[in-house]
């Protein structure tokens, strides 16, 4: 497998606040790696810094071969890296398709390859094609997060960073969030996963980091770390 | 000029039309969007406007039938409606125009630039420049007239963008981070250098910062186009009209620039979201100066034309018309560019009445319609500082 995104030795700080303290990543082509921890690990953070909101201090940031560090974040965009922020952030006085157009913005090709795309996104997310004339901010929760989600997707990019994509919904929409994920992964996207819901995240991943106050303690596959007594105890809320 | 309340609204009288087929289908065409729509909103707004402050003078009249002897004020305002409402239509372009300016950098960086009025100050004196050269080569009078307005808009115009895109890009873009108050103070700052500076070119170039258009002379501009409504003739100056054609083009292929363009949608995107714009690959500073550029155009346009309305201009003659569109746009709603239209219109013509019919008042006298318009920023701000159509955020969290 090929190296697609690898974070090395990354420190973050907001003002005196170290944010990361020598964050290592590596994501590997058609994976889907998870980062899972409490709040305040590290976890938004260190999407952030790959997606370049926030610059680290010291470390390395590459993208398939690629120093990306301190490339703006319409740059990193442009390079493949599409980032679905926490909370989702869709336009909300943008229609469902102005947002979709918004996420098109470095797509080459013209109109015919965005109708095709998004196309593909009504197909995903038949709900969407429901509400296509209407404005992102009147859609229920989960739709949104399909909007955010769909938007990103319109990039077609090489790898998704995905920013606890379940926060907020009810327990049913929940899964079918995660079902979406595994379809975008089946579908050969790569997927860098955040998450607050351990279980289900671990579930779907390849391999997991688990982060704690700004450092990776734990890096294995999905399946290990769900049987592993730390992550039991921690995360998953076994006594 | 968004399409926003395209919504369909639950239990209207025109529910069967706004939901037929056909009428969703030609809502949603160009010519829809971008031709009836905004235009028919240009027309409601003035036809509103006129018709409130119609009223509110006639209950004025009811209330002080006769402020000085021998004067009936009912019978004045008949008789001064149609000028008052021309006039106010023109001015209120004017003010939209410089509106639009100050809500569009503050939809994206939520920051009053108060530079905004010399911008309008520079494109007035742009104008002049311009024609100026044209007068001392001796061609003025030979250009068509029509040609000569269109390239002392584009002329103006652009050198106004421009000027505001260097403004933001020197004195602006270094304080993005700072508190607001920075920002804010700068801009005053650069107000103060704008208008001595261009003081200083003119009296080194021309020997004179008291600059008169040379259109003075032209019959075209001067001679009024004499209209009869009824048993009133009106007479209307020809620049009025310019002003009007002018800005209901500019404000069309400003509608259509923001709402219909890959460009305007980003504008759009940034005004909401900064951070997730540049996440979708939005080149975040490219269009924070493209919309700098789009107001300060729209700001030195309304200068050029505001110059050939009134013929004389000086490099202090920003600060009042700026203020009042800064009011317009606070009145309509800071933010929100259909508001900006609603609000300059609105002040317009409320500065139209005022004059036309302040005079009439012994113990008031025209001088005080600064302050009434000044007194209507303030109590926006007080009783409703969304404005009157606000800004209209439903965001789930």
């Amino acid at each position: 497998m090929t190296v697609l995104l690898e974070l090395t030795q990354v420190h973050t700080y907001y003002g005196h606040i170290h944010a990361l303290k020598g964050v290592s990543v590596r994501v590997d082509q058609g994976e889907v790696v998870t980062l899972v921890g409490a709040n305040g690990a590290g976890k938004t953070t260190t999407l952030k810094t790959i997606s370049g909101i926030t610059r680290p201090k010291r470390g390395k940031v590459m993208f398939n071969g690629q120093d990306i560090t301190d490339m703006a974040p319409h740059h990193i965009s442009a390079q493949g890296i599409a980032h679905v922020p926490e909370g989702r952030r869709i336009f909300p006085l943008l229609s469902v398709r102005e947002n979709l157009e918004v996420g098109s913005w470095n797509v080459k090709g013209g109109r015919g390859i965005i109708s095709d795309r998004m196309n593909q996104m009504f197909d995903m997310f038949p709900r969407l094609k429901e509400r296509i004339n209407q404005k992102g901010g009147t859609l229920s929760g989960g739709e949104q997060q399909m909007l955010a989600m769909a938007r990103a997707l319109m990039m077609a990019p090489s790898v998704l960073l995905l920013d606890e994509p379940s926060m907020g919904l009810a327990p049913v929409l929940v899964e079918g969030i995660f079902e979406i994920v595994k379809r975008i992964n089946e579908a050969g996207n790569t997927v860098l996963l955040v998450e607050q819901n351990a279980l289900m995240a671990l579930e779907i991943a390849h391999r997991g980091y688990v982060l704690q106050t700004g450092e990776i303690v734990l890096e294995d596959t999905g399946a290990a770390l769900l049987q592993n007594d730390l992550v039991r105890k921690a995360y998953l809320g076994e006594t | 000029m968004s399409s926003e309340s395209l919504s369909p609204r639950q239990g209207g009288l025109l529910d069967p039309l706004i939901q037929s087929e056909a009428w969703q289908r030609f809502s949603h065409t160009g010519f829809y969007r971008f031709i009836v729509f905004p235009i028919g909103q240009i027309i409601v707004f003035i036809v509103a406007a006129t018709v409130f402050l119609t009223a509110l003078a006639y209950l004025v009249a009811l209330l002080i039938p006769e402020p000085r002897p021998n004067i009936v004020l009912s019978d004045q305002i008949s008789r001064q409606l149609p000028g008052m409402v021309i006039s106010g239509i023109s001015i209120g372009f004017v003010y939209a125009m410089v509106a639009l300016g100050y809500t569009l950098v503050y939809g994206v960086l939520k920051f009053i630039n108060f530079a905004h009025s010399e911008i309008f100050m520079f494109g007035s004196v742009i104008g002049f420049a311009f024609m100026n050269f044209l007068s001392s080569a001796g061609v003025l009078a030979d250009w068509n007239p029509v040609v000569l307005v269109i390239a002392t808009i584009l002329i103006s115009g652009i050198a106004s963008g421009l000027l505001a895109v260097l403004i933001e890009r020197v004195a602006y873009k270094p304080l993005r981070n700072a508190p607001r108050l920075v920002p804010l103070i700068t801009a005053i700052g650069i107000s103060f250098i704008l208008q001595d500076v261009v003081r200083a070119l003119a009296s080194i170039t021309i020997n004179d910062f008291n600059l008169t258009y040379p259109t003075r002379n032209i019959a075209f501009f001067q001679n009024p186009i004499p209209v009869v409504i009824g048993t009133n003739e009106v007479r209307v100056r020809m620049t009025s009209i310019i002003i009007v054609i002018a800005a209901v083009i500019m404000l069309l292929a400003l509608n259509y620039f923001v709402n219909g363009t890959k460009a305007g949608r980003g504008i759009r995107a940034i005004s909401m979201d900064q951070a997730t714009s540049g996440l979708m690959g939005i080149p975040v500073n490219l269009m924070i100066s493209l919309t700098f550029f789009i107001g300060g155009a729209f700001g030195g346009a309304a200068g050029a034309l505001f110059g050939l309305n009134v013929g004389n201009v000086t490099p202090y003659i920003g600060f009042i018309p700026g203020l009042k569109a800064f009011t317009a746009a606070v009145l309509g709603g800071i933010g929100n560019i259909t508001g900006a239209l609603l609000g300059g219109l609105l002040i317009g013509m409320i500065e139209a009445f005022l004059n036309g019919l302040l005079p009439y008042f012994p113990a008031i006298g025209i001088r005080y319609t600064d302050i009434i318009t000044f007194g209507i920023l303030i109590a926006v701000l007080i009783f409703r500082p969304s404005g009157l159509l606000g800004e209209r955020v439903d965001e789930k969290v």
